[in-house]
């Protein structure tokens, strides 16, 4: 269909005139049955033309409950009606339309409960067979921009009422946002409402100060206020100061007998049709209403060929024929009379669009036109768009509800007769929102638009009305079908971190993965090669990922004493300390190091992952105890390398005059020390078990340490190591990774790290709570596990005698020992924790050391 | 370093009195004083401060210089910013923190620029997102060449 002037239609090629929607370009070439009914299946045709009722929803191009009537037709459309089946022309579901005495409404609360297995087989046929459209799931959703306006004034609708209020607010030195969910003017046929469009379309155009938004639905108006406005490129989030909805009038939709019959149409709808596309929607018409809209249709259907029978003052009685309308039973003073008709023209009154109003609740939001007002005549309309706009208030004109509906469809979204409010009204749902929640009345697509105010009408007539809720029903966003690919928005633009050696990962070959709010390196080689680089010779790892944090003020010292569960007041200036993080429960929630700097003033670490966390905890404690203490985040500020290996020292002292040697630098110290030009405070550690050098620094001098490295240990062997090899390293250590190895409920003895906690400190965090545990036999715990054989993985299920008792929350094959190594969960058996245990046929043994270096000779070196 | 930035913790009445010449200074909470000054003077700043507050027994006064990524919008940067941040702009001189194009940021106010501070592990995805949003827009993206810009009377 490329380059034709022509959309594909069910495998048919459909011309496209000029201005042409998808509803006319079909209706055109003699498409009339559009959809099928929710529930009965009833074939609809157009209707309204102007988006208001659920009657042409179609899928274009993959994308179901498109309104046909108010979407642009453009070449290469791949359009398809959805309900129906096998078709919407011939559904062999229609048959459900003689089946209402089976199908009651809310038969889904009655029937098919009992025997329960009943109601799951048959509710996915339920949903296939009631859908409106099926979700586009083959398609990855496109990331789309939200972006922000801050107007003085946004004004919803851009009829006569909201040009006028935009331009009254224009003039008087207000920012305008003005919106419409079509192109300004299309909905309208040929007449005096759309010449005066125009004009003022012009001058608004002319007005720097208003930015007009076409084919722009506000979804809702939310607290704020905020309006949110669905345009094909972003969602437009506005801050207005104030808010106008001009959002008109719908024609009322007709209830009688037979009014859904195809060809049953409302005026607007009609003479659109016949007036802007050059359509007739039937030769033989019979228009039924009186008032100067009605006469414009009827010379609009005059003009385009139709004959036209005007039936001012009428009441339809039903409307004729099997599937479309042949006649129209009108009842006209002296008593009823049938019309031959091939289209039955509605234009008895209107109904405000006034679902963003009654959102609004108590936000600075004003009505302005006919949906305040409906059937004001243009010059009202366009008085009331200039007050609002100029910031009067106006109070609104109550709206007369139409007469007691008595027959035929009032919900066309839900299939909602005058029987079934009936129904519902026998079994006792006897006020507006029981019987919509019942009946699912005004909750279909057009969200009461069409059938919201024959409700209201029907409750108020009904003997025994509650007389509670019989107001509108609540409105609730959005206002308008929104998918949810437009709905997330500028939602989900993840943030993740990188250290200033992001792009040196890069270039050296790193595959980088998430790790929390980071991308870190993976690996860059292979992991057994950067393995070995740590355990044999010397190798490098970007650690900037870690939080790190300065605590400083009087309190300092203090709160660092109640908050961990180490000792800490006792370490000098220069010393390290490895510290758990409990929480009061006693449970860990993160780990890290305490680096006393003198003075009163400390640096402390936390996991890469955990520091957020870690930083609220240490803000809410020092805010709880009252305590004069700073807590500066040096996460960003600082950079990290860790040199590790037996051959660091080697490669430091190559670059460093500082005494690096064991006696000037010991274990679990820390020196300011300067390597390669670059200031470093430098803590010797050992997460991986070897000898090892963590470098802090200031972060924009991480790359030229870490170039200073990689080229002055090149002839050492040295490689970087990423992700993959530390999590082997620290493994044949037996150190944990938090939330990896720590269940929620990892006490501190459970992880055999009761040694990390001073139960003779008078307080600490989570004091009570460990103590609280103690006094209980440990049921579980966490034991290191050597395998001889396959290396089971991890999450493995680990079983004594047949019997599971824990899982292995890590696993790897240590390549210097030769053999599978993992931390596990296990449980007591027979009162014991075991010493053995076996997993997908593979034996392990319990051990109560450190795999790789029991003694940690290695580190302190 | 394109621009050096500053934190001063200490009391609220110390921090009160702090006039440091050349330094944009951005209260960020009555115990938290960030200064912003040219790239080159993050010491001088530093020292200037602890002697300003030498009086106020556990104040601190540290170089988080590194920490940040200073950006000056130049050009539209008006439309821009309405784009990007959902907060009304503040009027110059002035300052606020939000999300700036989804980035948490300080953002400081003057009639000619807009100058956005954000974590310097998030610097990359500010100058993406800007670009993004406000292609169509004669937005000049700069790093700031100097903070000359003093929301207050320089002391003499």
């Amino acid at each position: 269909m490329s380059g034709d002037n022509a959309f594909e239609f069910e495998g048919r090629r459909v011309p496209i005139h000029g201005g042409d929607t998808v509803a006319s370009a079909l209706f055109r070439t003699g498409v009339r049955v559009f959809s099928r009914s929710f529930k009965y299946h009833r074939r609809r045709g157009l209707y309204c033309l102007t988006g208001d009722c659920p009657n042409c929803l179609v899928n274009v191009d993959g994308e179901p409950c498109v309104r046909a009537c108010v979407t642009a037709a453009a070449p290469g459309q791949r359009v398809r009606r959805e309900t129906g089946w096998p078709s919407a022309d011939r559904d062999v579901l229609g048959v459900l339309d003689r089946m209402h005495s089976l199908l009651p409404v809310g038969f889904y609360y009655k029937t098919l409960l009992r025997p329960r297995w009943l109601w799951p087989l048959v509710e996915p046929w339920v949903r296939r067979v009631a859908g409106l459209g099926r979700a586009p799931t083959g398609r990855i959703p496109e990331a789309r921009e939200a972006r922000h306006l801050h107007p003085d004034v946004m004004v919803i609708g851009a009829g006569v009422a909201g040009l006028a209020a935009a331009l009254a607010a224009a003039e008087s030195r207000k920012t305008v946002v003005l919106c419409d969910e079509g192109r300004l003017g299309e909905t309208l046929p040929p007449g005096a409402a759309r010449t005066r469009i125009d004009q003022l379309a012009a001058a608004v155009a002319a007005q720097d100060a208003i930015t007009l938004l076409e084919q722009s639905p506000a979804i809702g108006i939310y607290e704020g206020p905020l309006v949110v406005l669905n345009e094909a490129r972003f969602l437009h989030l506005v801050h207005p100061a104030r808010v106008i909805v001009a959002t008109g009038a719908a024609e009322e939709h007709g209830v009688f007998d037979g009014n859904d019959l195809l060809g049953v149409w409302l005026g607007r709808g009609a003479a659109r049709l016949a007036g802007a596309h050059g359509v007739l929607p039937g030769r033989r018409v019979v228009l039924v209403g009186d008032g100067a809209e009605a006469r414009e249709h009827v010379e609009t259907l005059r003009a385009a060929g139709a004959e036209v029978t005007e039936a001012a003052g009428a009441r339809v009685v039903a409307a004729h024929g099997r599937h479309a309308v042949r006649a129209v039973e009108l009842e006209e003073g002296s008593g009823s009379r049938r019309h031959p008709c091939d289209a039955l023209v509605l234009s008895t009154g209107l109904a405000p669009r006034d679902g963003l109003v009654r959102q609004a609740g108590g936000l600075p939001v004003v009505a302005a036109g006919d949906v305040a007002s409906p059937g004001a005549s243009l010059a009202d309309a366009e008085a009331s768009g200039r007050r609002a706009g100029l910031g009067e208030e106006a109070e609104p004109v109550a709206s007369p509800l139409p007469g007691t509906p008595r027959a035929g469809i009032v919900c066309l979204c839900e299939d909602v007769g005058v029987g079934e409010l009936e129904h519902a009204w026998y079994e006792g749902f006897r006020s507006t929102e029981i019987i919509k929640r019942y009946t699912t009345a005004t909750m279909g697509p057009c969200q009461g638009a069409m059938c919201l105010r024959h409700l209201r009408a029907f409750v108020a007539a009904g003997e025994g009305a509650t007389g509670l809720g019989d107001g509108p029903t609540n409105a609730r966003p959005p206002a308008r079908g929104i998918t949810l690919e437009q709905a997330a928005s500028g939602v989900g633009r993840e943030l993740h971190q990188e250290t200033a050696l992001h792009e040196r990962h890069l270039e050296l070959g790193a595959t980088m993965e998430p790790a929390g709010v980071w991308r870190r390196p993976q690996r860059y080689s292979g992991v057994e090669e950067e393995y070995w680089a740590v355990r044999k010779a010397v190798s490098v790892m970007d650690v900037g990922t870690l939080g790190k944090f300065l605590v400083a003020g009087r309190d300092a010292t203090e709160f660092l004493e109640r908050l961990y569960p180490c000792n800490v007041r006792d370490l000098e200036a220069g010393r390290v300390r490895y510290a758990l993080l409990l929480g009061e429960h006693g449970f860990v929630v993160d780990d890290g190091i305490v680096c006393s700097l003198g003075g009163g003033r400390w640096y402390v670490t936390f996991t890469s992952s955990g520091a957020a966390a870690a930083e609220a905890t240490l803000r809410d404690w020092i805010e709880t105890w009252g305590l004069h203490v700073y807590l500066i985040d040096l996460t960003a500020a600082r950079g990290a390398i860790n040199v590790a290996g037996p051959r660091s020292r080697e490669l430091l002292q190559r670059l460093s005059d500082d005494p690096l040697d064991n006696e000037s630098f010991p274990y679990l110290r820390h020196r300011e020390i300067t390597v390669a030009g670059v200031d470093c405070g430098a803590i010797r550690l050992g997460f991986v078990g070897e000898l090892s050098y963590e470098l802090h620094h200031p972060s924009s001098r991480s790359v030229d340490l870490w170039d200073a490295l990689l080229a002055t240990g090149s002839d050492l062997g040295i490689k970087p190591h990423g992700l993959d090899a530390l999590r082997l390293l620290r493994l044949e250590k037996g150190h944990i990774i938090i939330g990896q190895d720590t269940d929620f409920d990892a006490t501190p003895a459970k992880l055999n790290m009761a040694w990390a906690t001073k139960l003779e400190k008078p307080m600490f965090v989570g004091k009570r709570g460990v103590e609280r545990a103690a006094a209980h036999e440990m049921e579980r715990k966490l034991v290191a596990v050597e395998f001889r054989g396959k290396t089971p993985p991890e999450g493995a299920a680990l079983k004594v005698g047949g019997r599971y008792v824990g899982q292995l929350s890590s696993s790897g094959y240590s390549h210097a020992l030769g053999h599978g190594v993992g931390l596990g969960w296990v449980s007591r058996v027979n009162g014991s924790f075991p010493t053995r245990v076996e997993t997908d046929g593979v034996l392990g043994t319990v051990v109560d050391h450190a795999f790789y270096d029991p003694h940690g000779a290695l580190l302190r070196a | 370093m394109l621009a050096s930035v500053v934190v001063c913790h200490a009391a609220a009445e110390a921090l009160d009195d702090i006039a440091i010449d050349e330094t944009l200074p951005i209260r960020v909470s009555p115990d938290e004083l960030l200064l912003l000054a040219a790239a080159e003077r993050a010491g001088s700043v530093c020292t200037a401060a602890e002697a300003a507050l030498a009086g106020d027994d556990g104040s601190i006064v540290v170089d988080v210089s590194d920490g940040h990524a200073l950006s000056c919008l130049r050009g539209d940067w008006h439309e821009a910013y309405a784009r990007l941040c959902a907060i009304p702009a503040a009027d110059p001189p002035g300052c606020l923190q939000g999300l700036f194009a989804n980035v948490p940021a300080k953002l400081v106010f003057d009639r000619e620029e807009l100058l956005v501070v954000v974590s310097s592990v998030l610097a990359h995805h500010l100058a993406a997102r800007v670009l993004e949003s406000c292609g169509d827009l004669d937005v000049a993206e700069l790093a700031p060449a100097s903070i000359a810009v003093p929301m207050h009377e320089a002391t003499a």
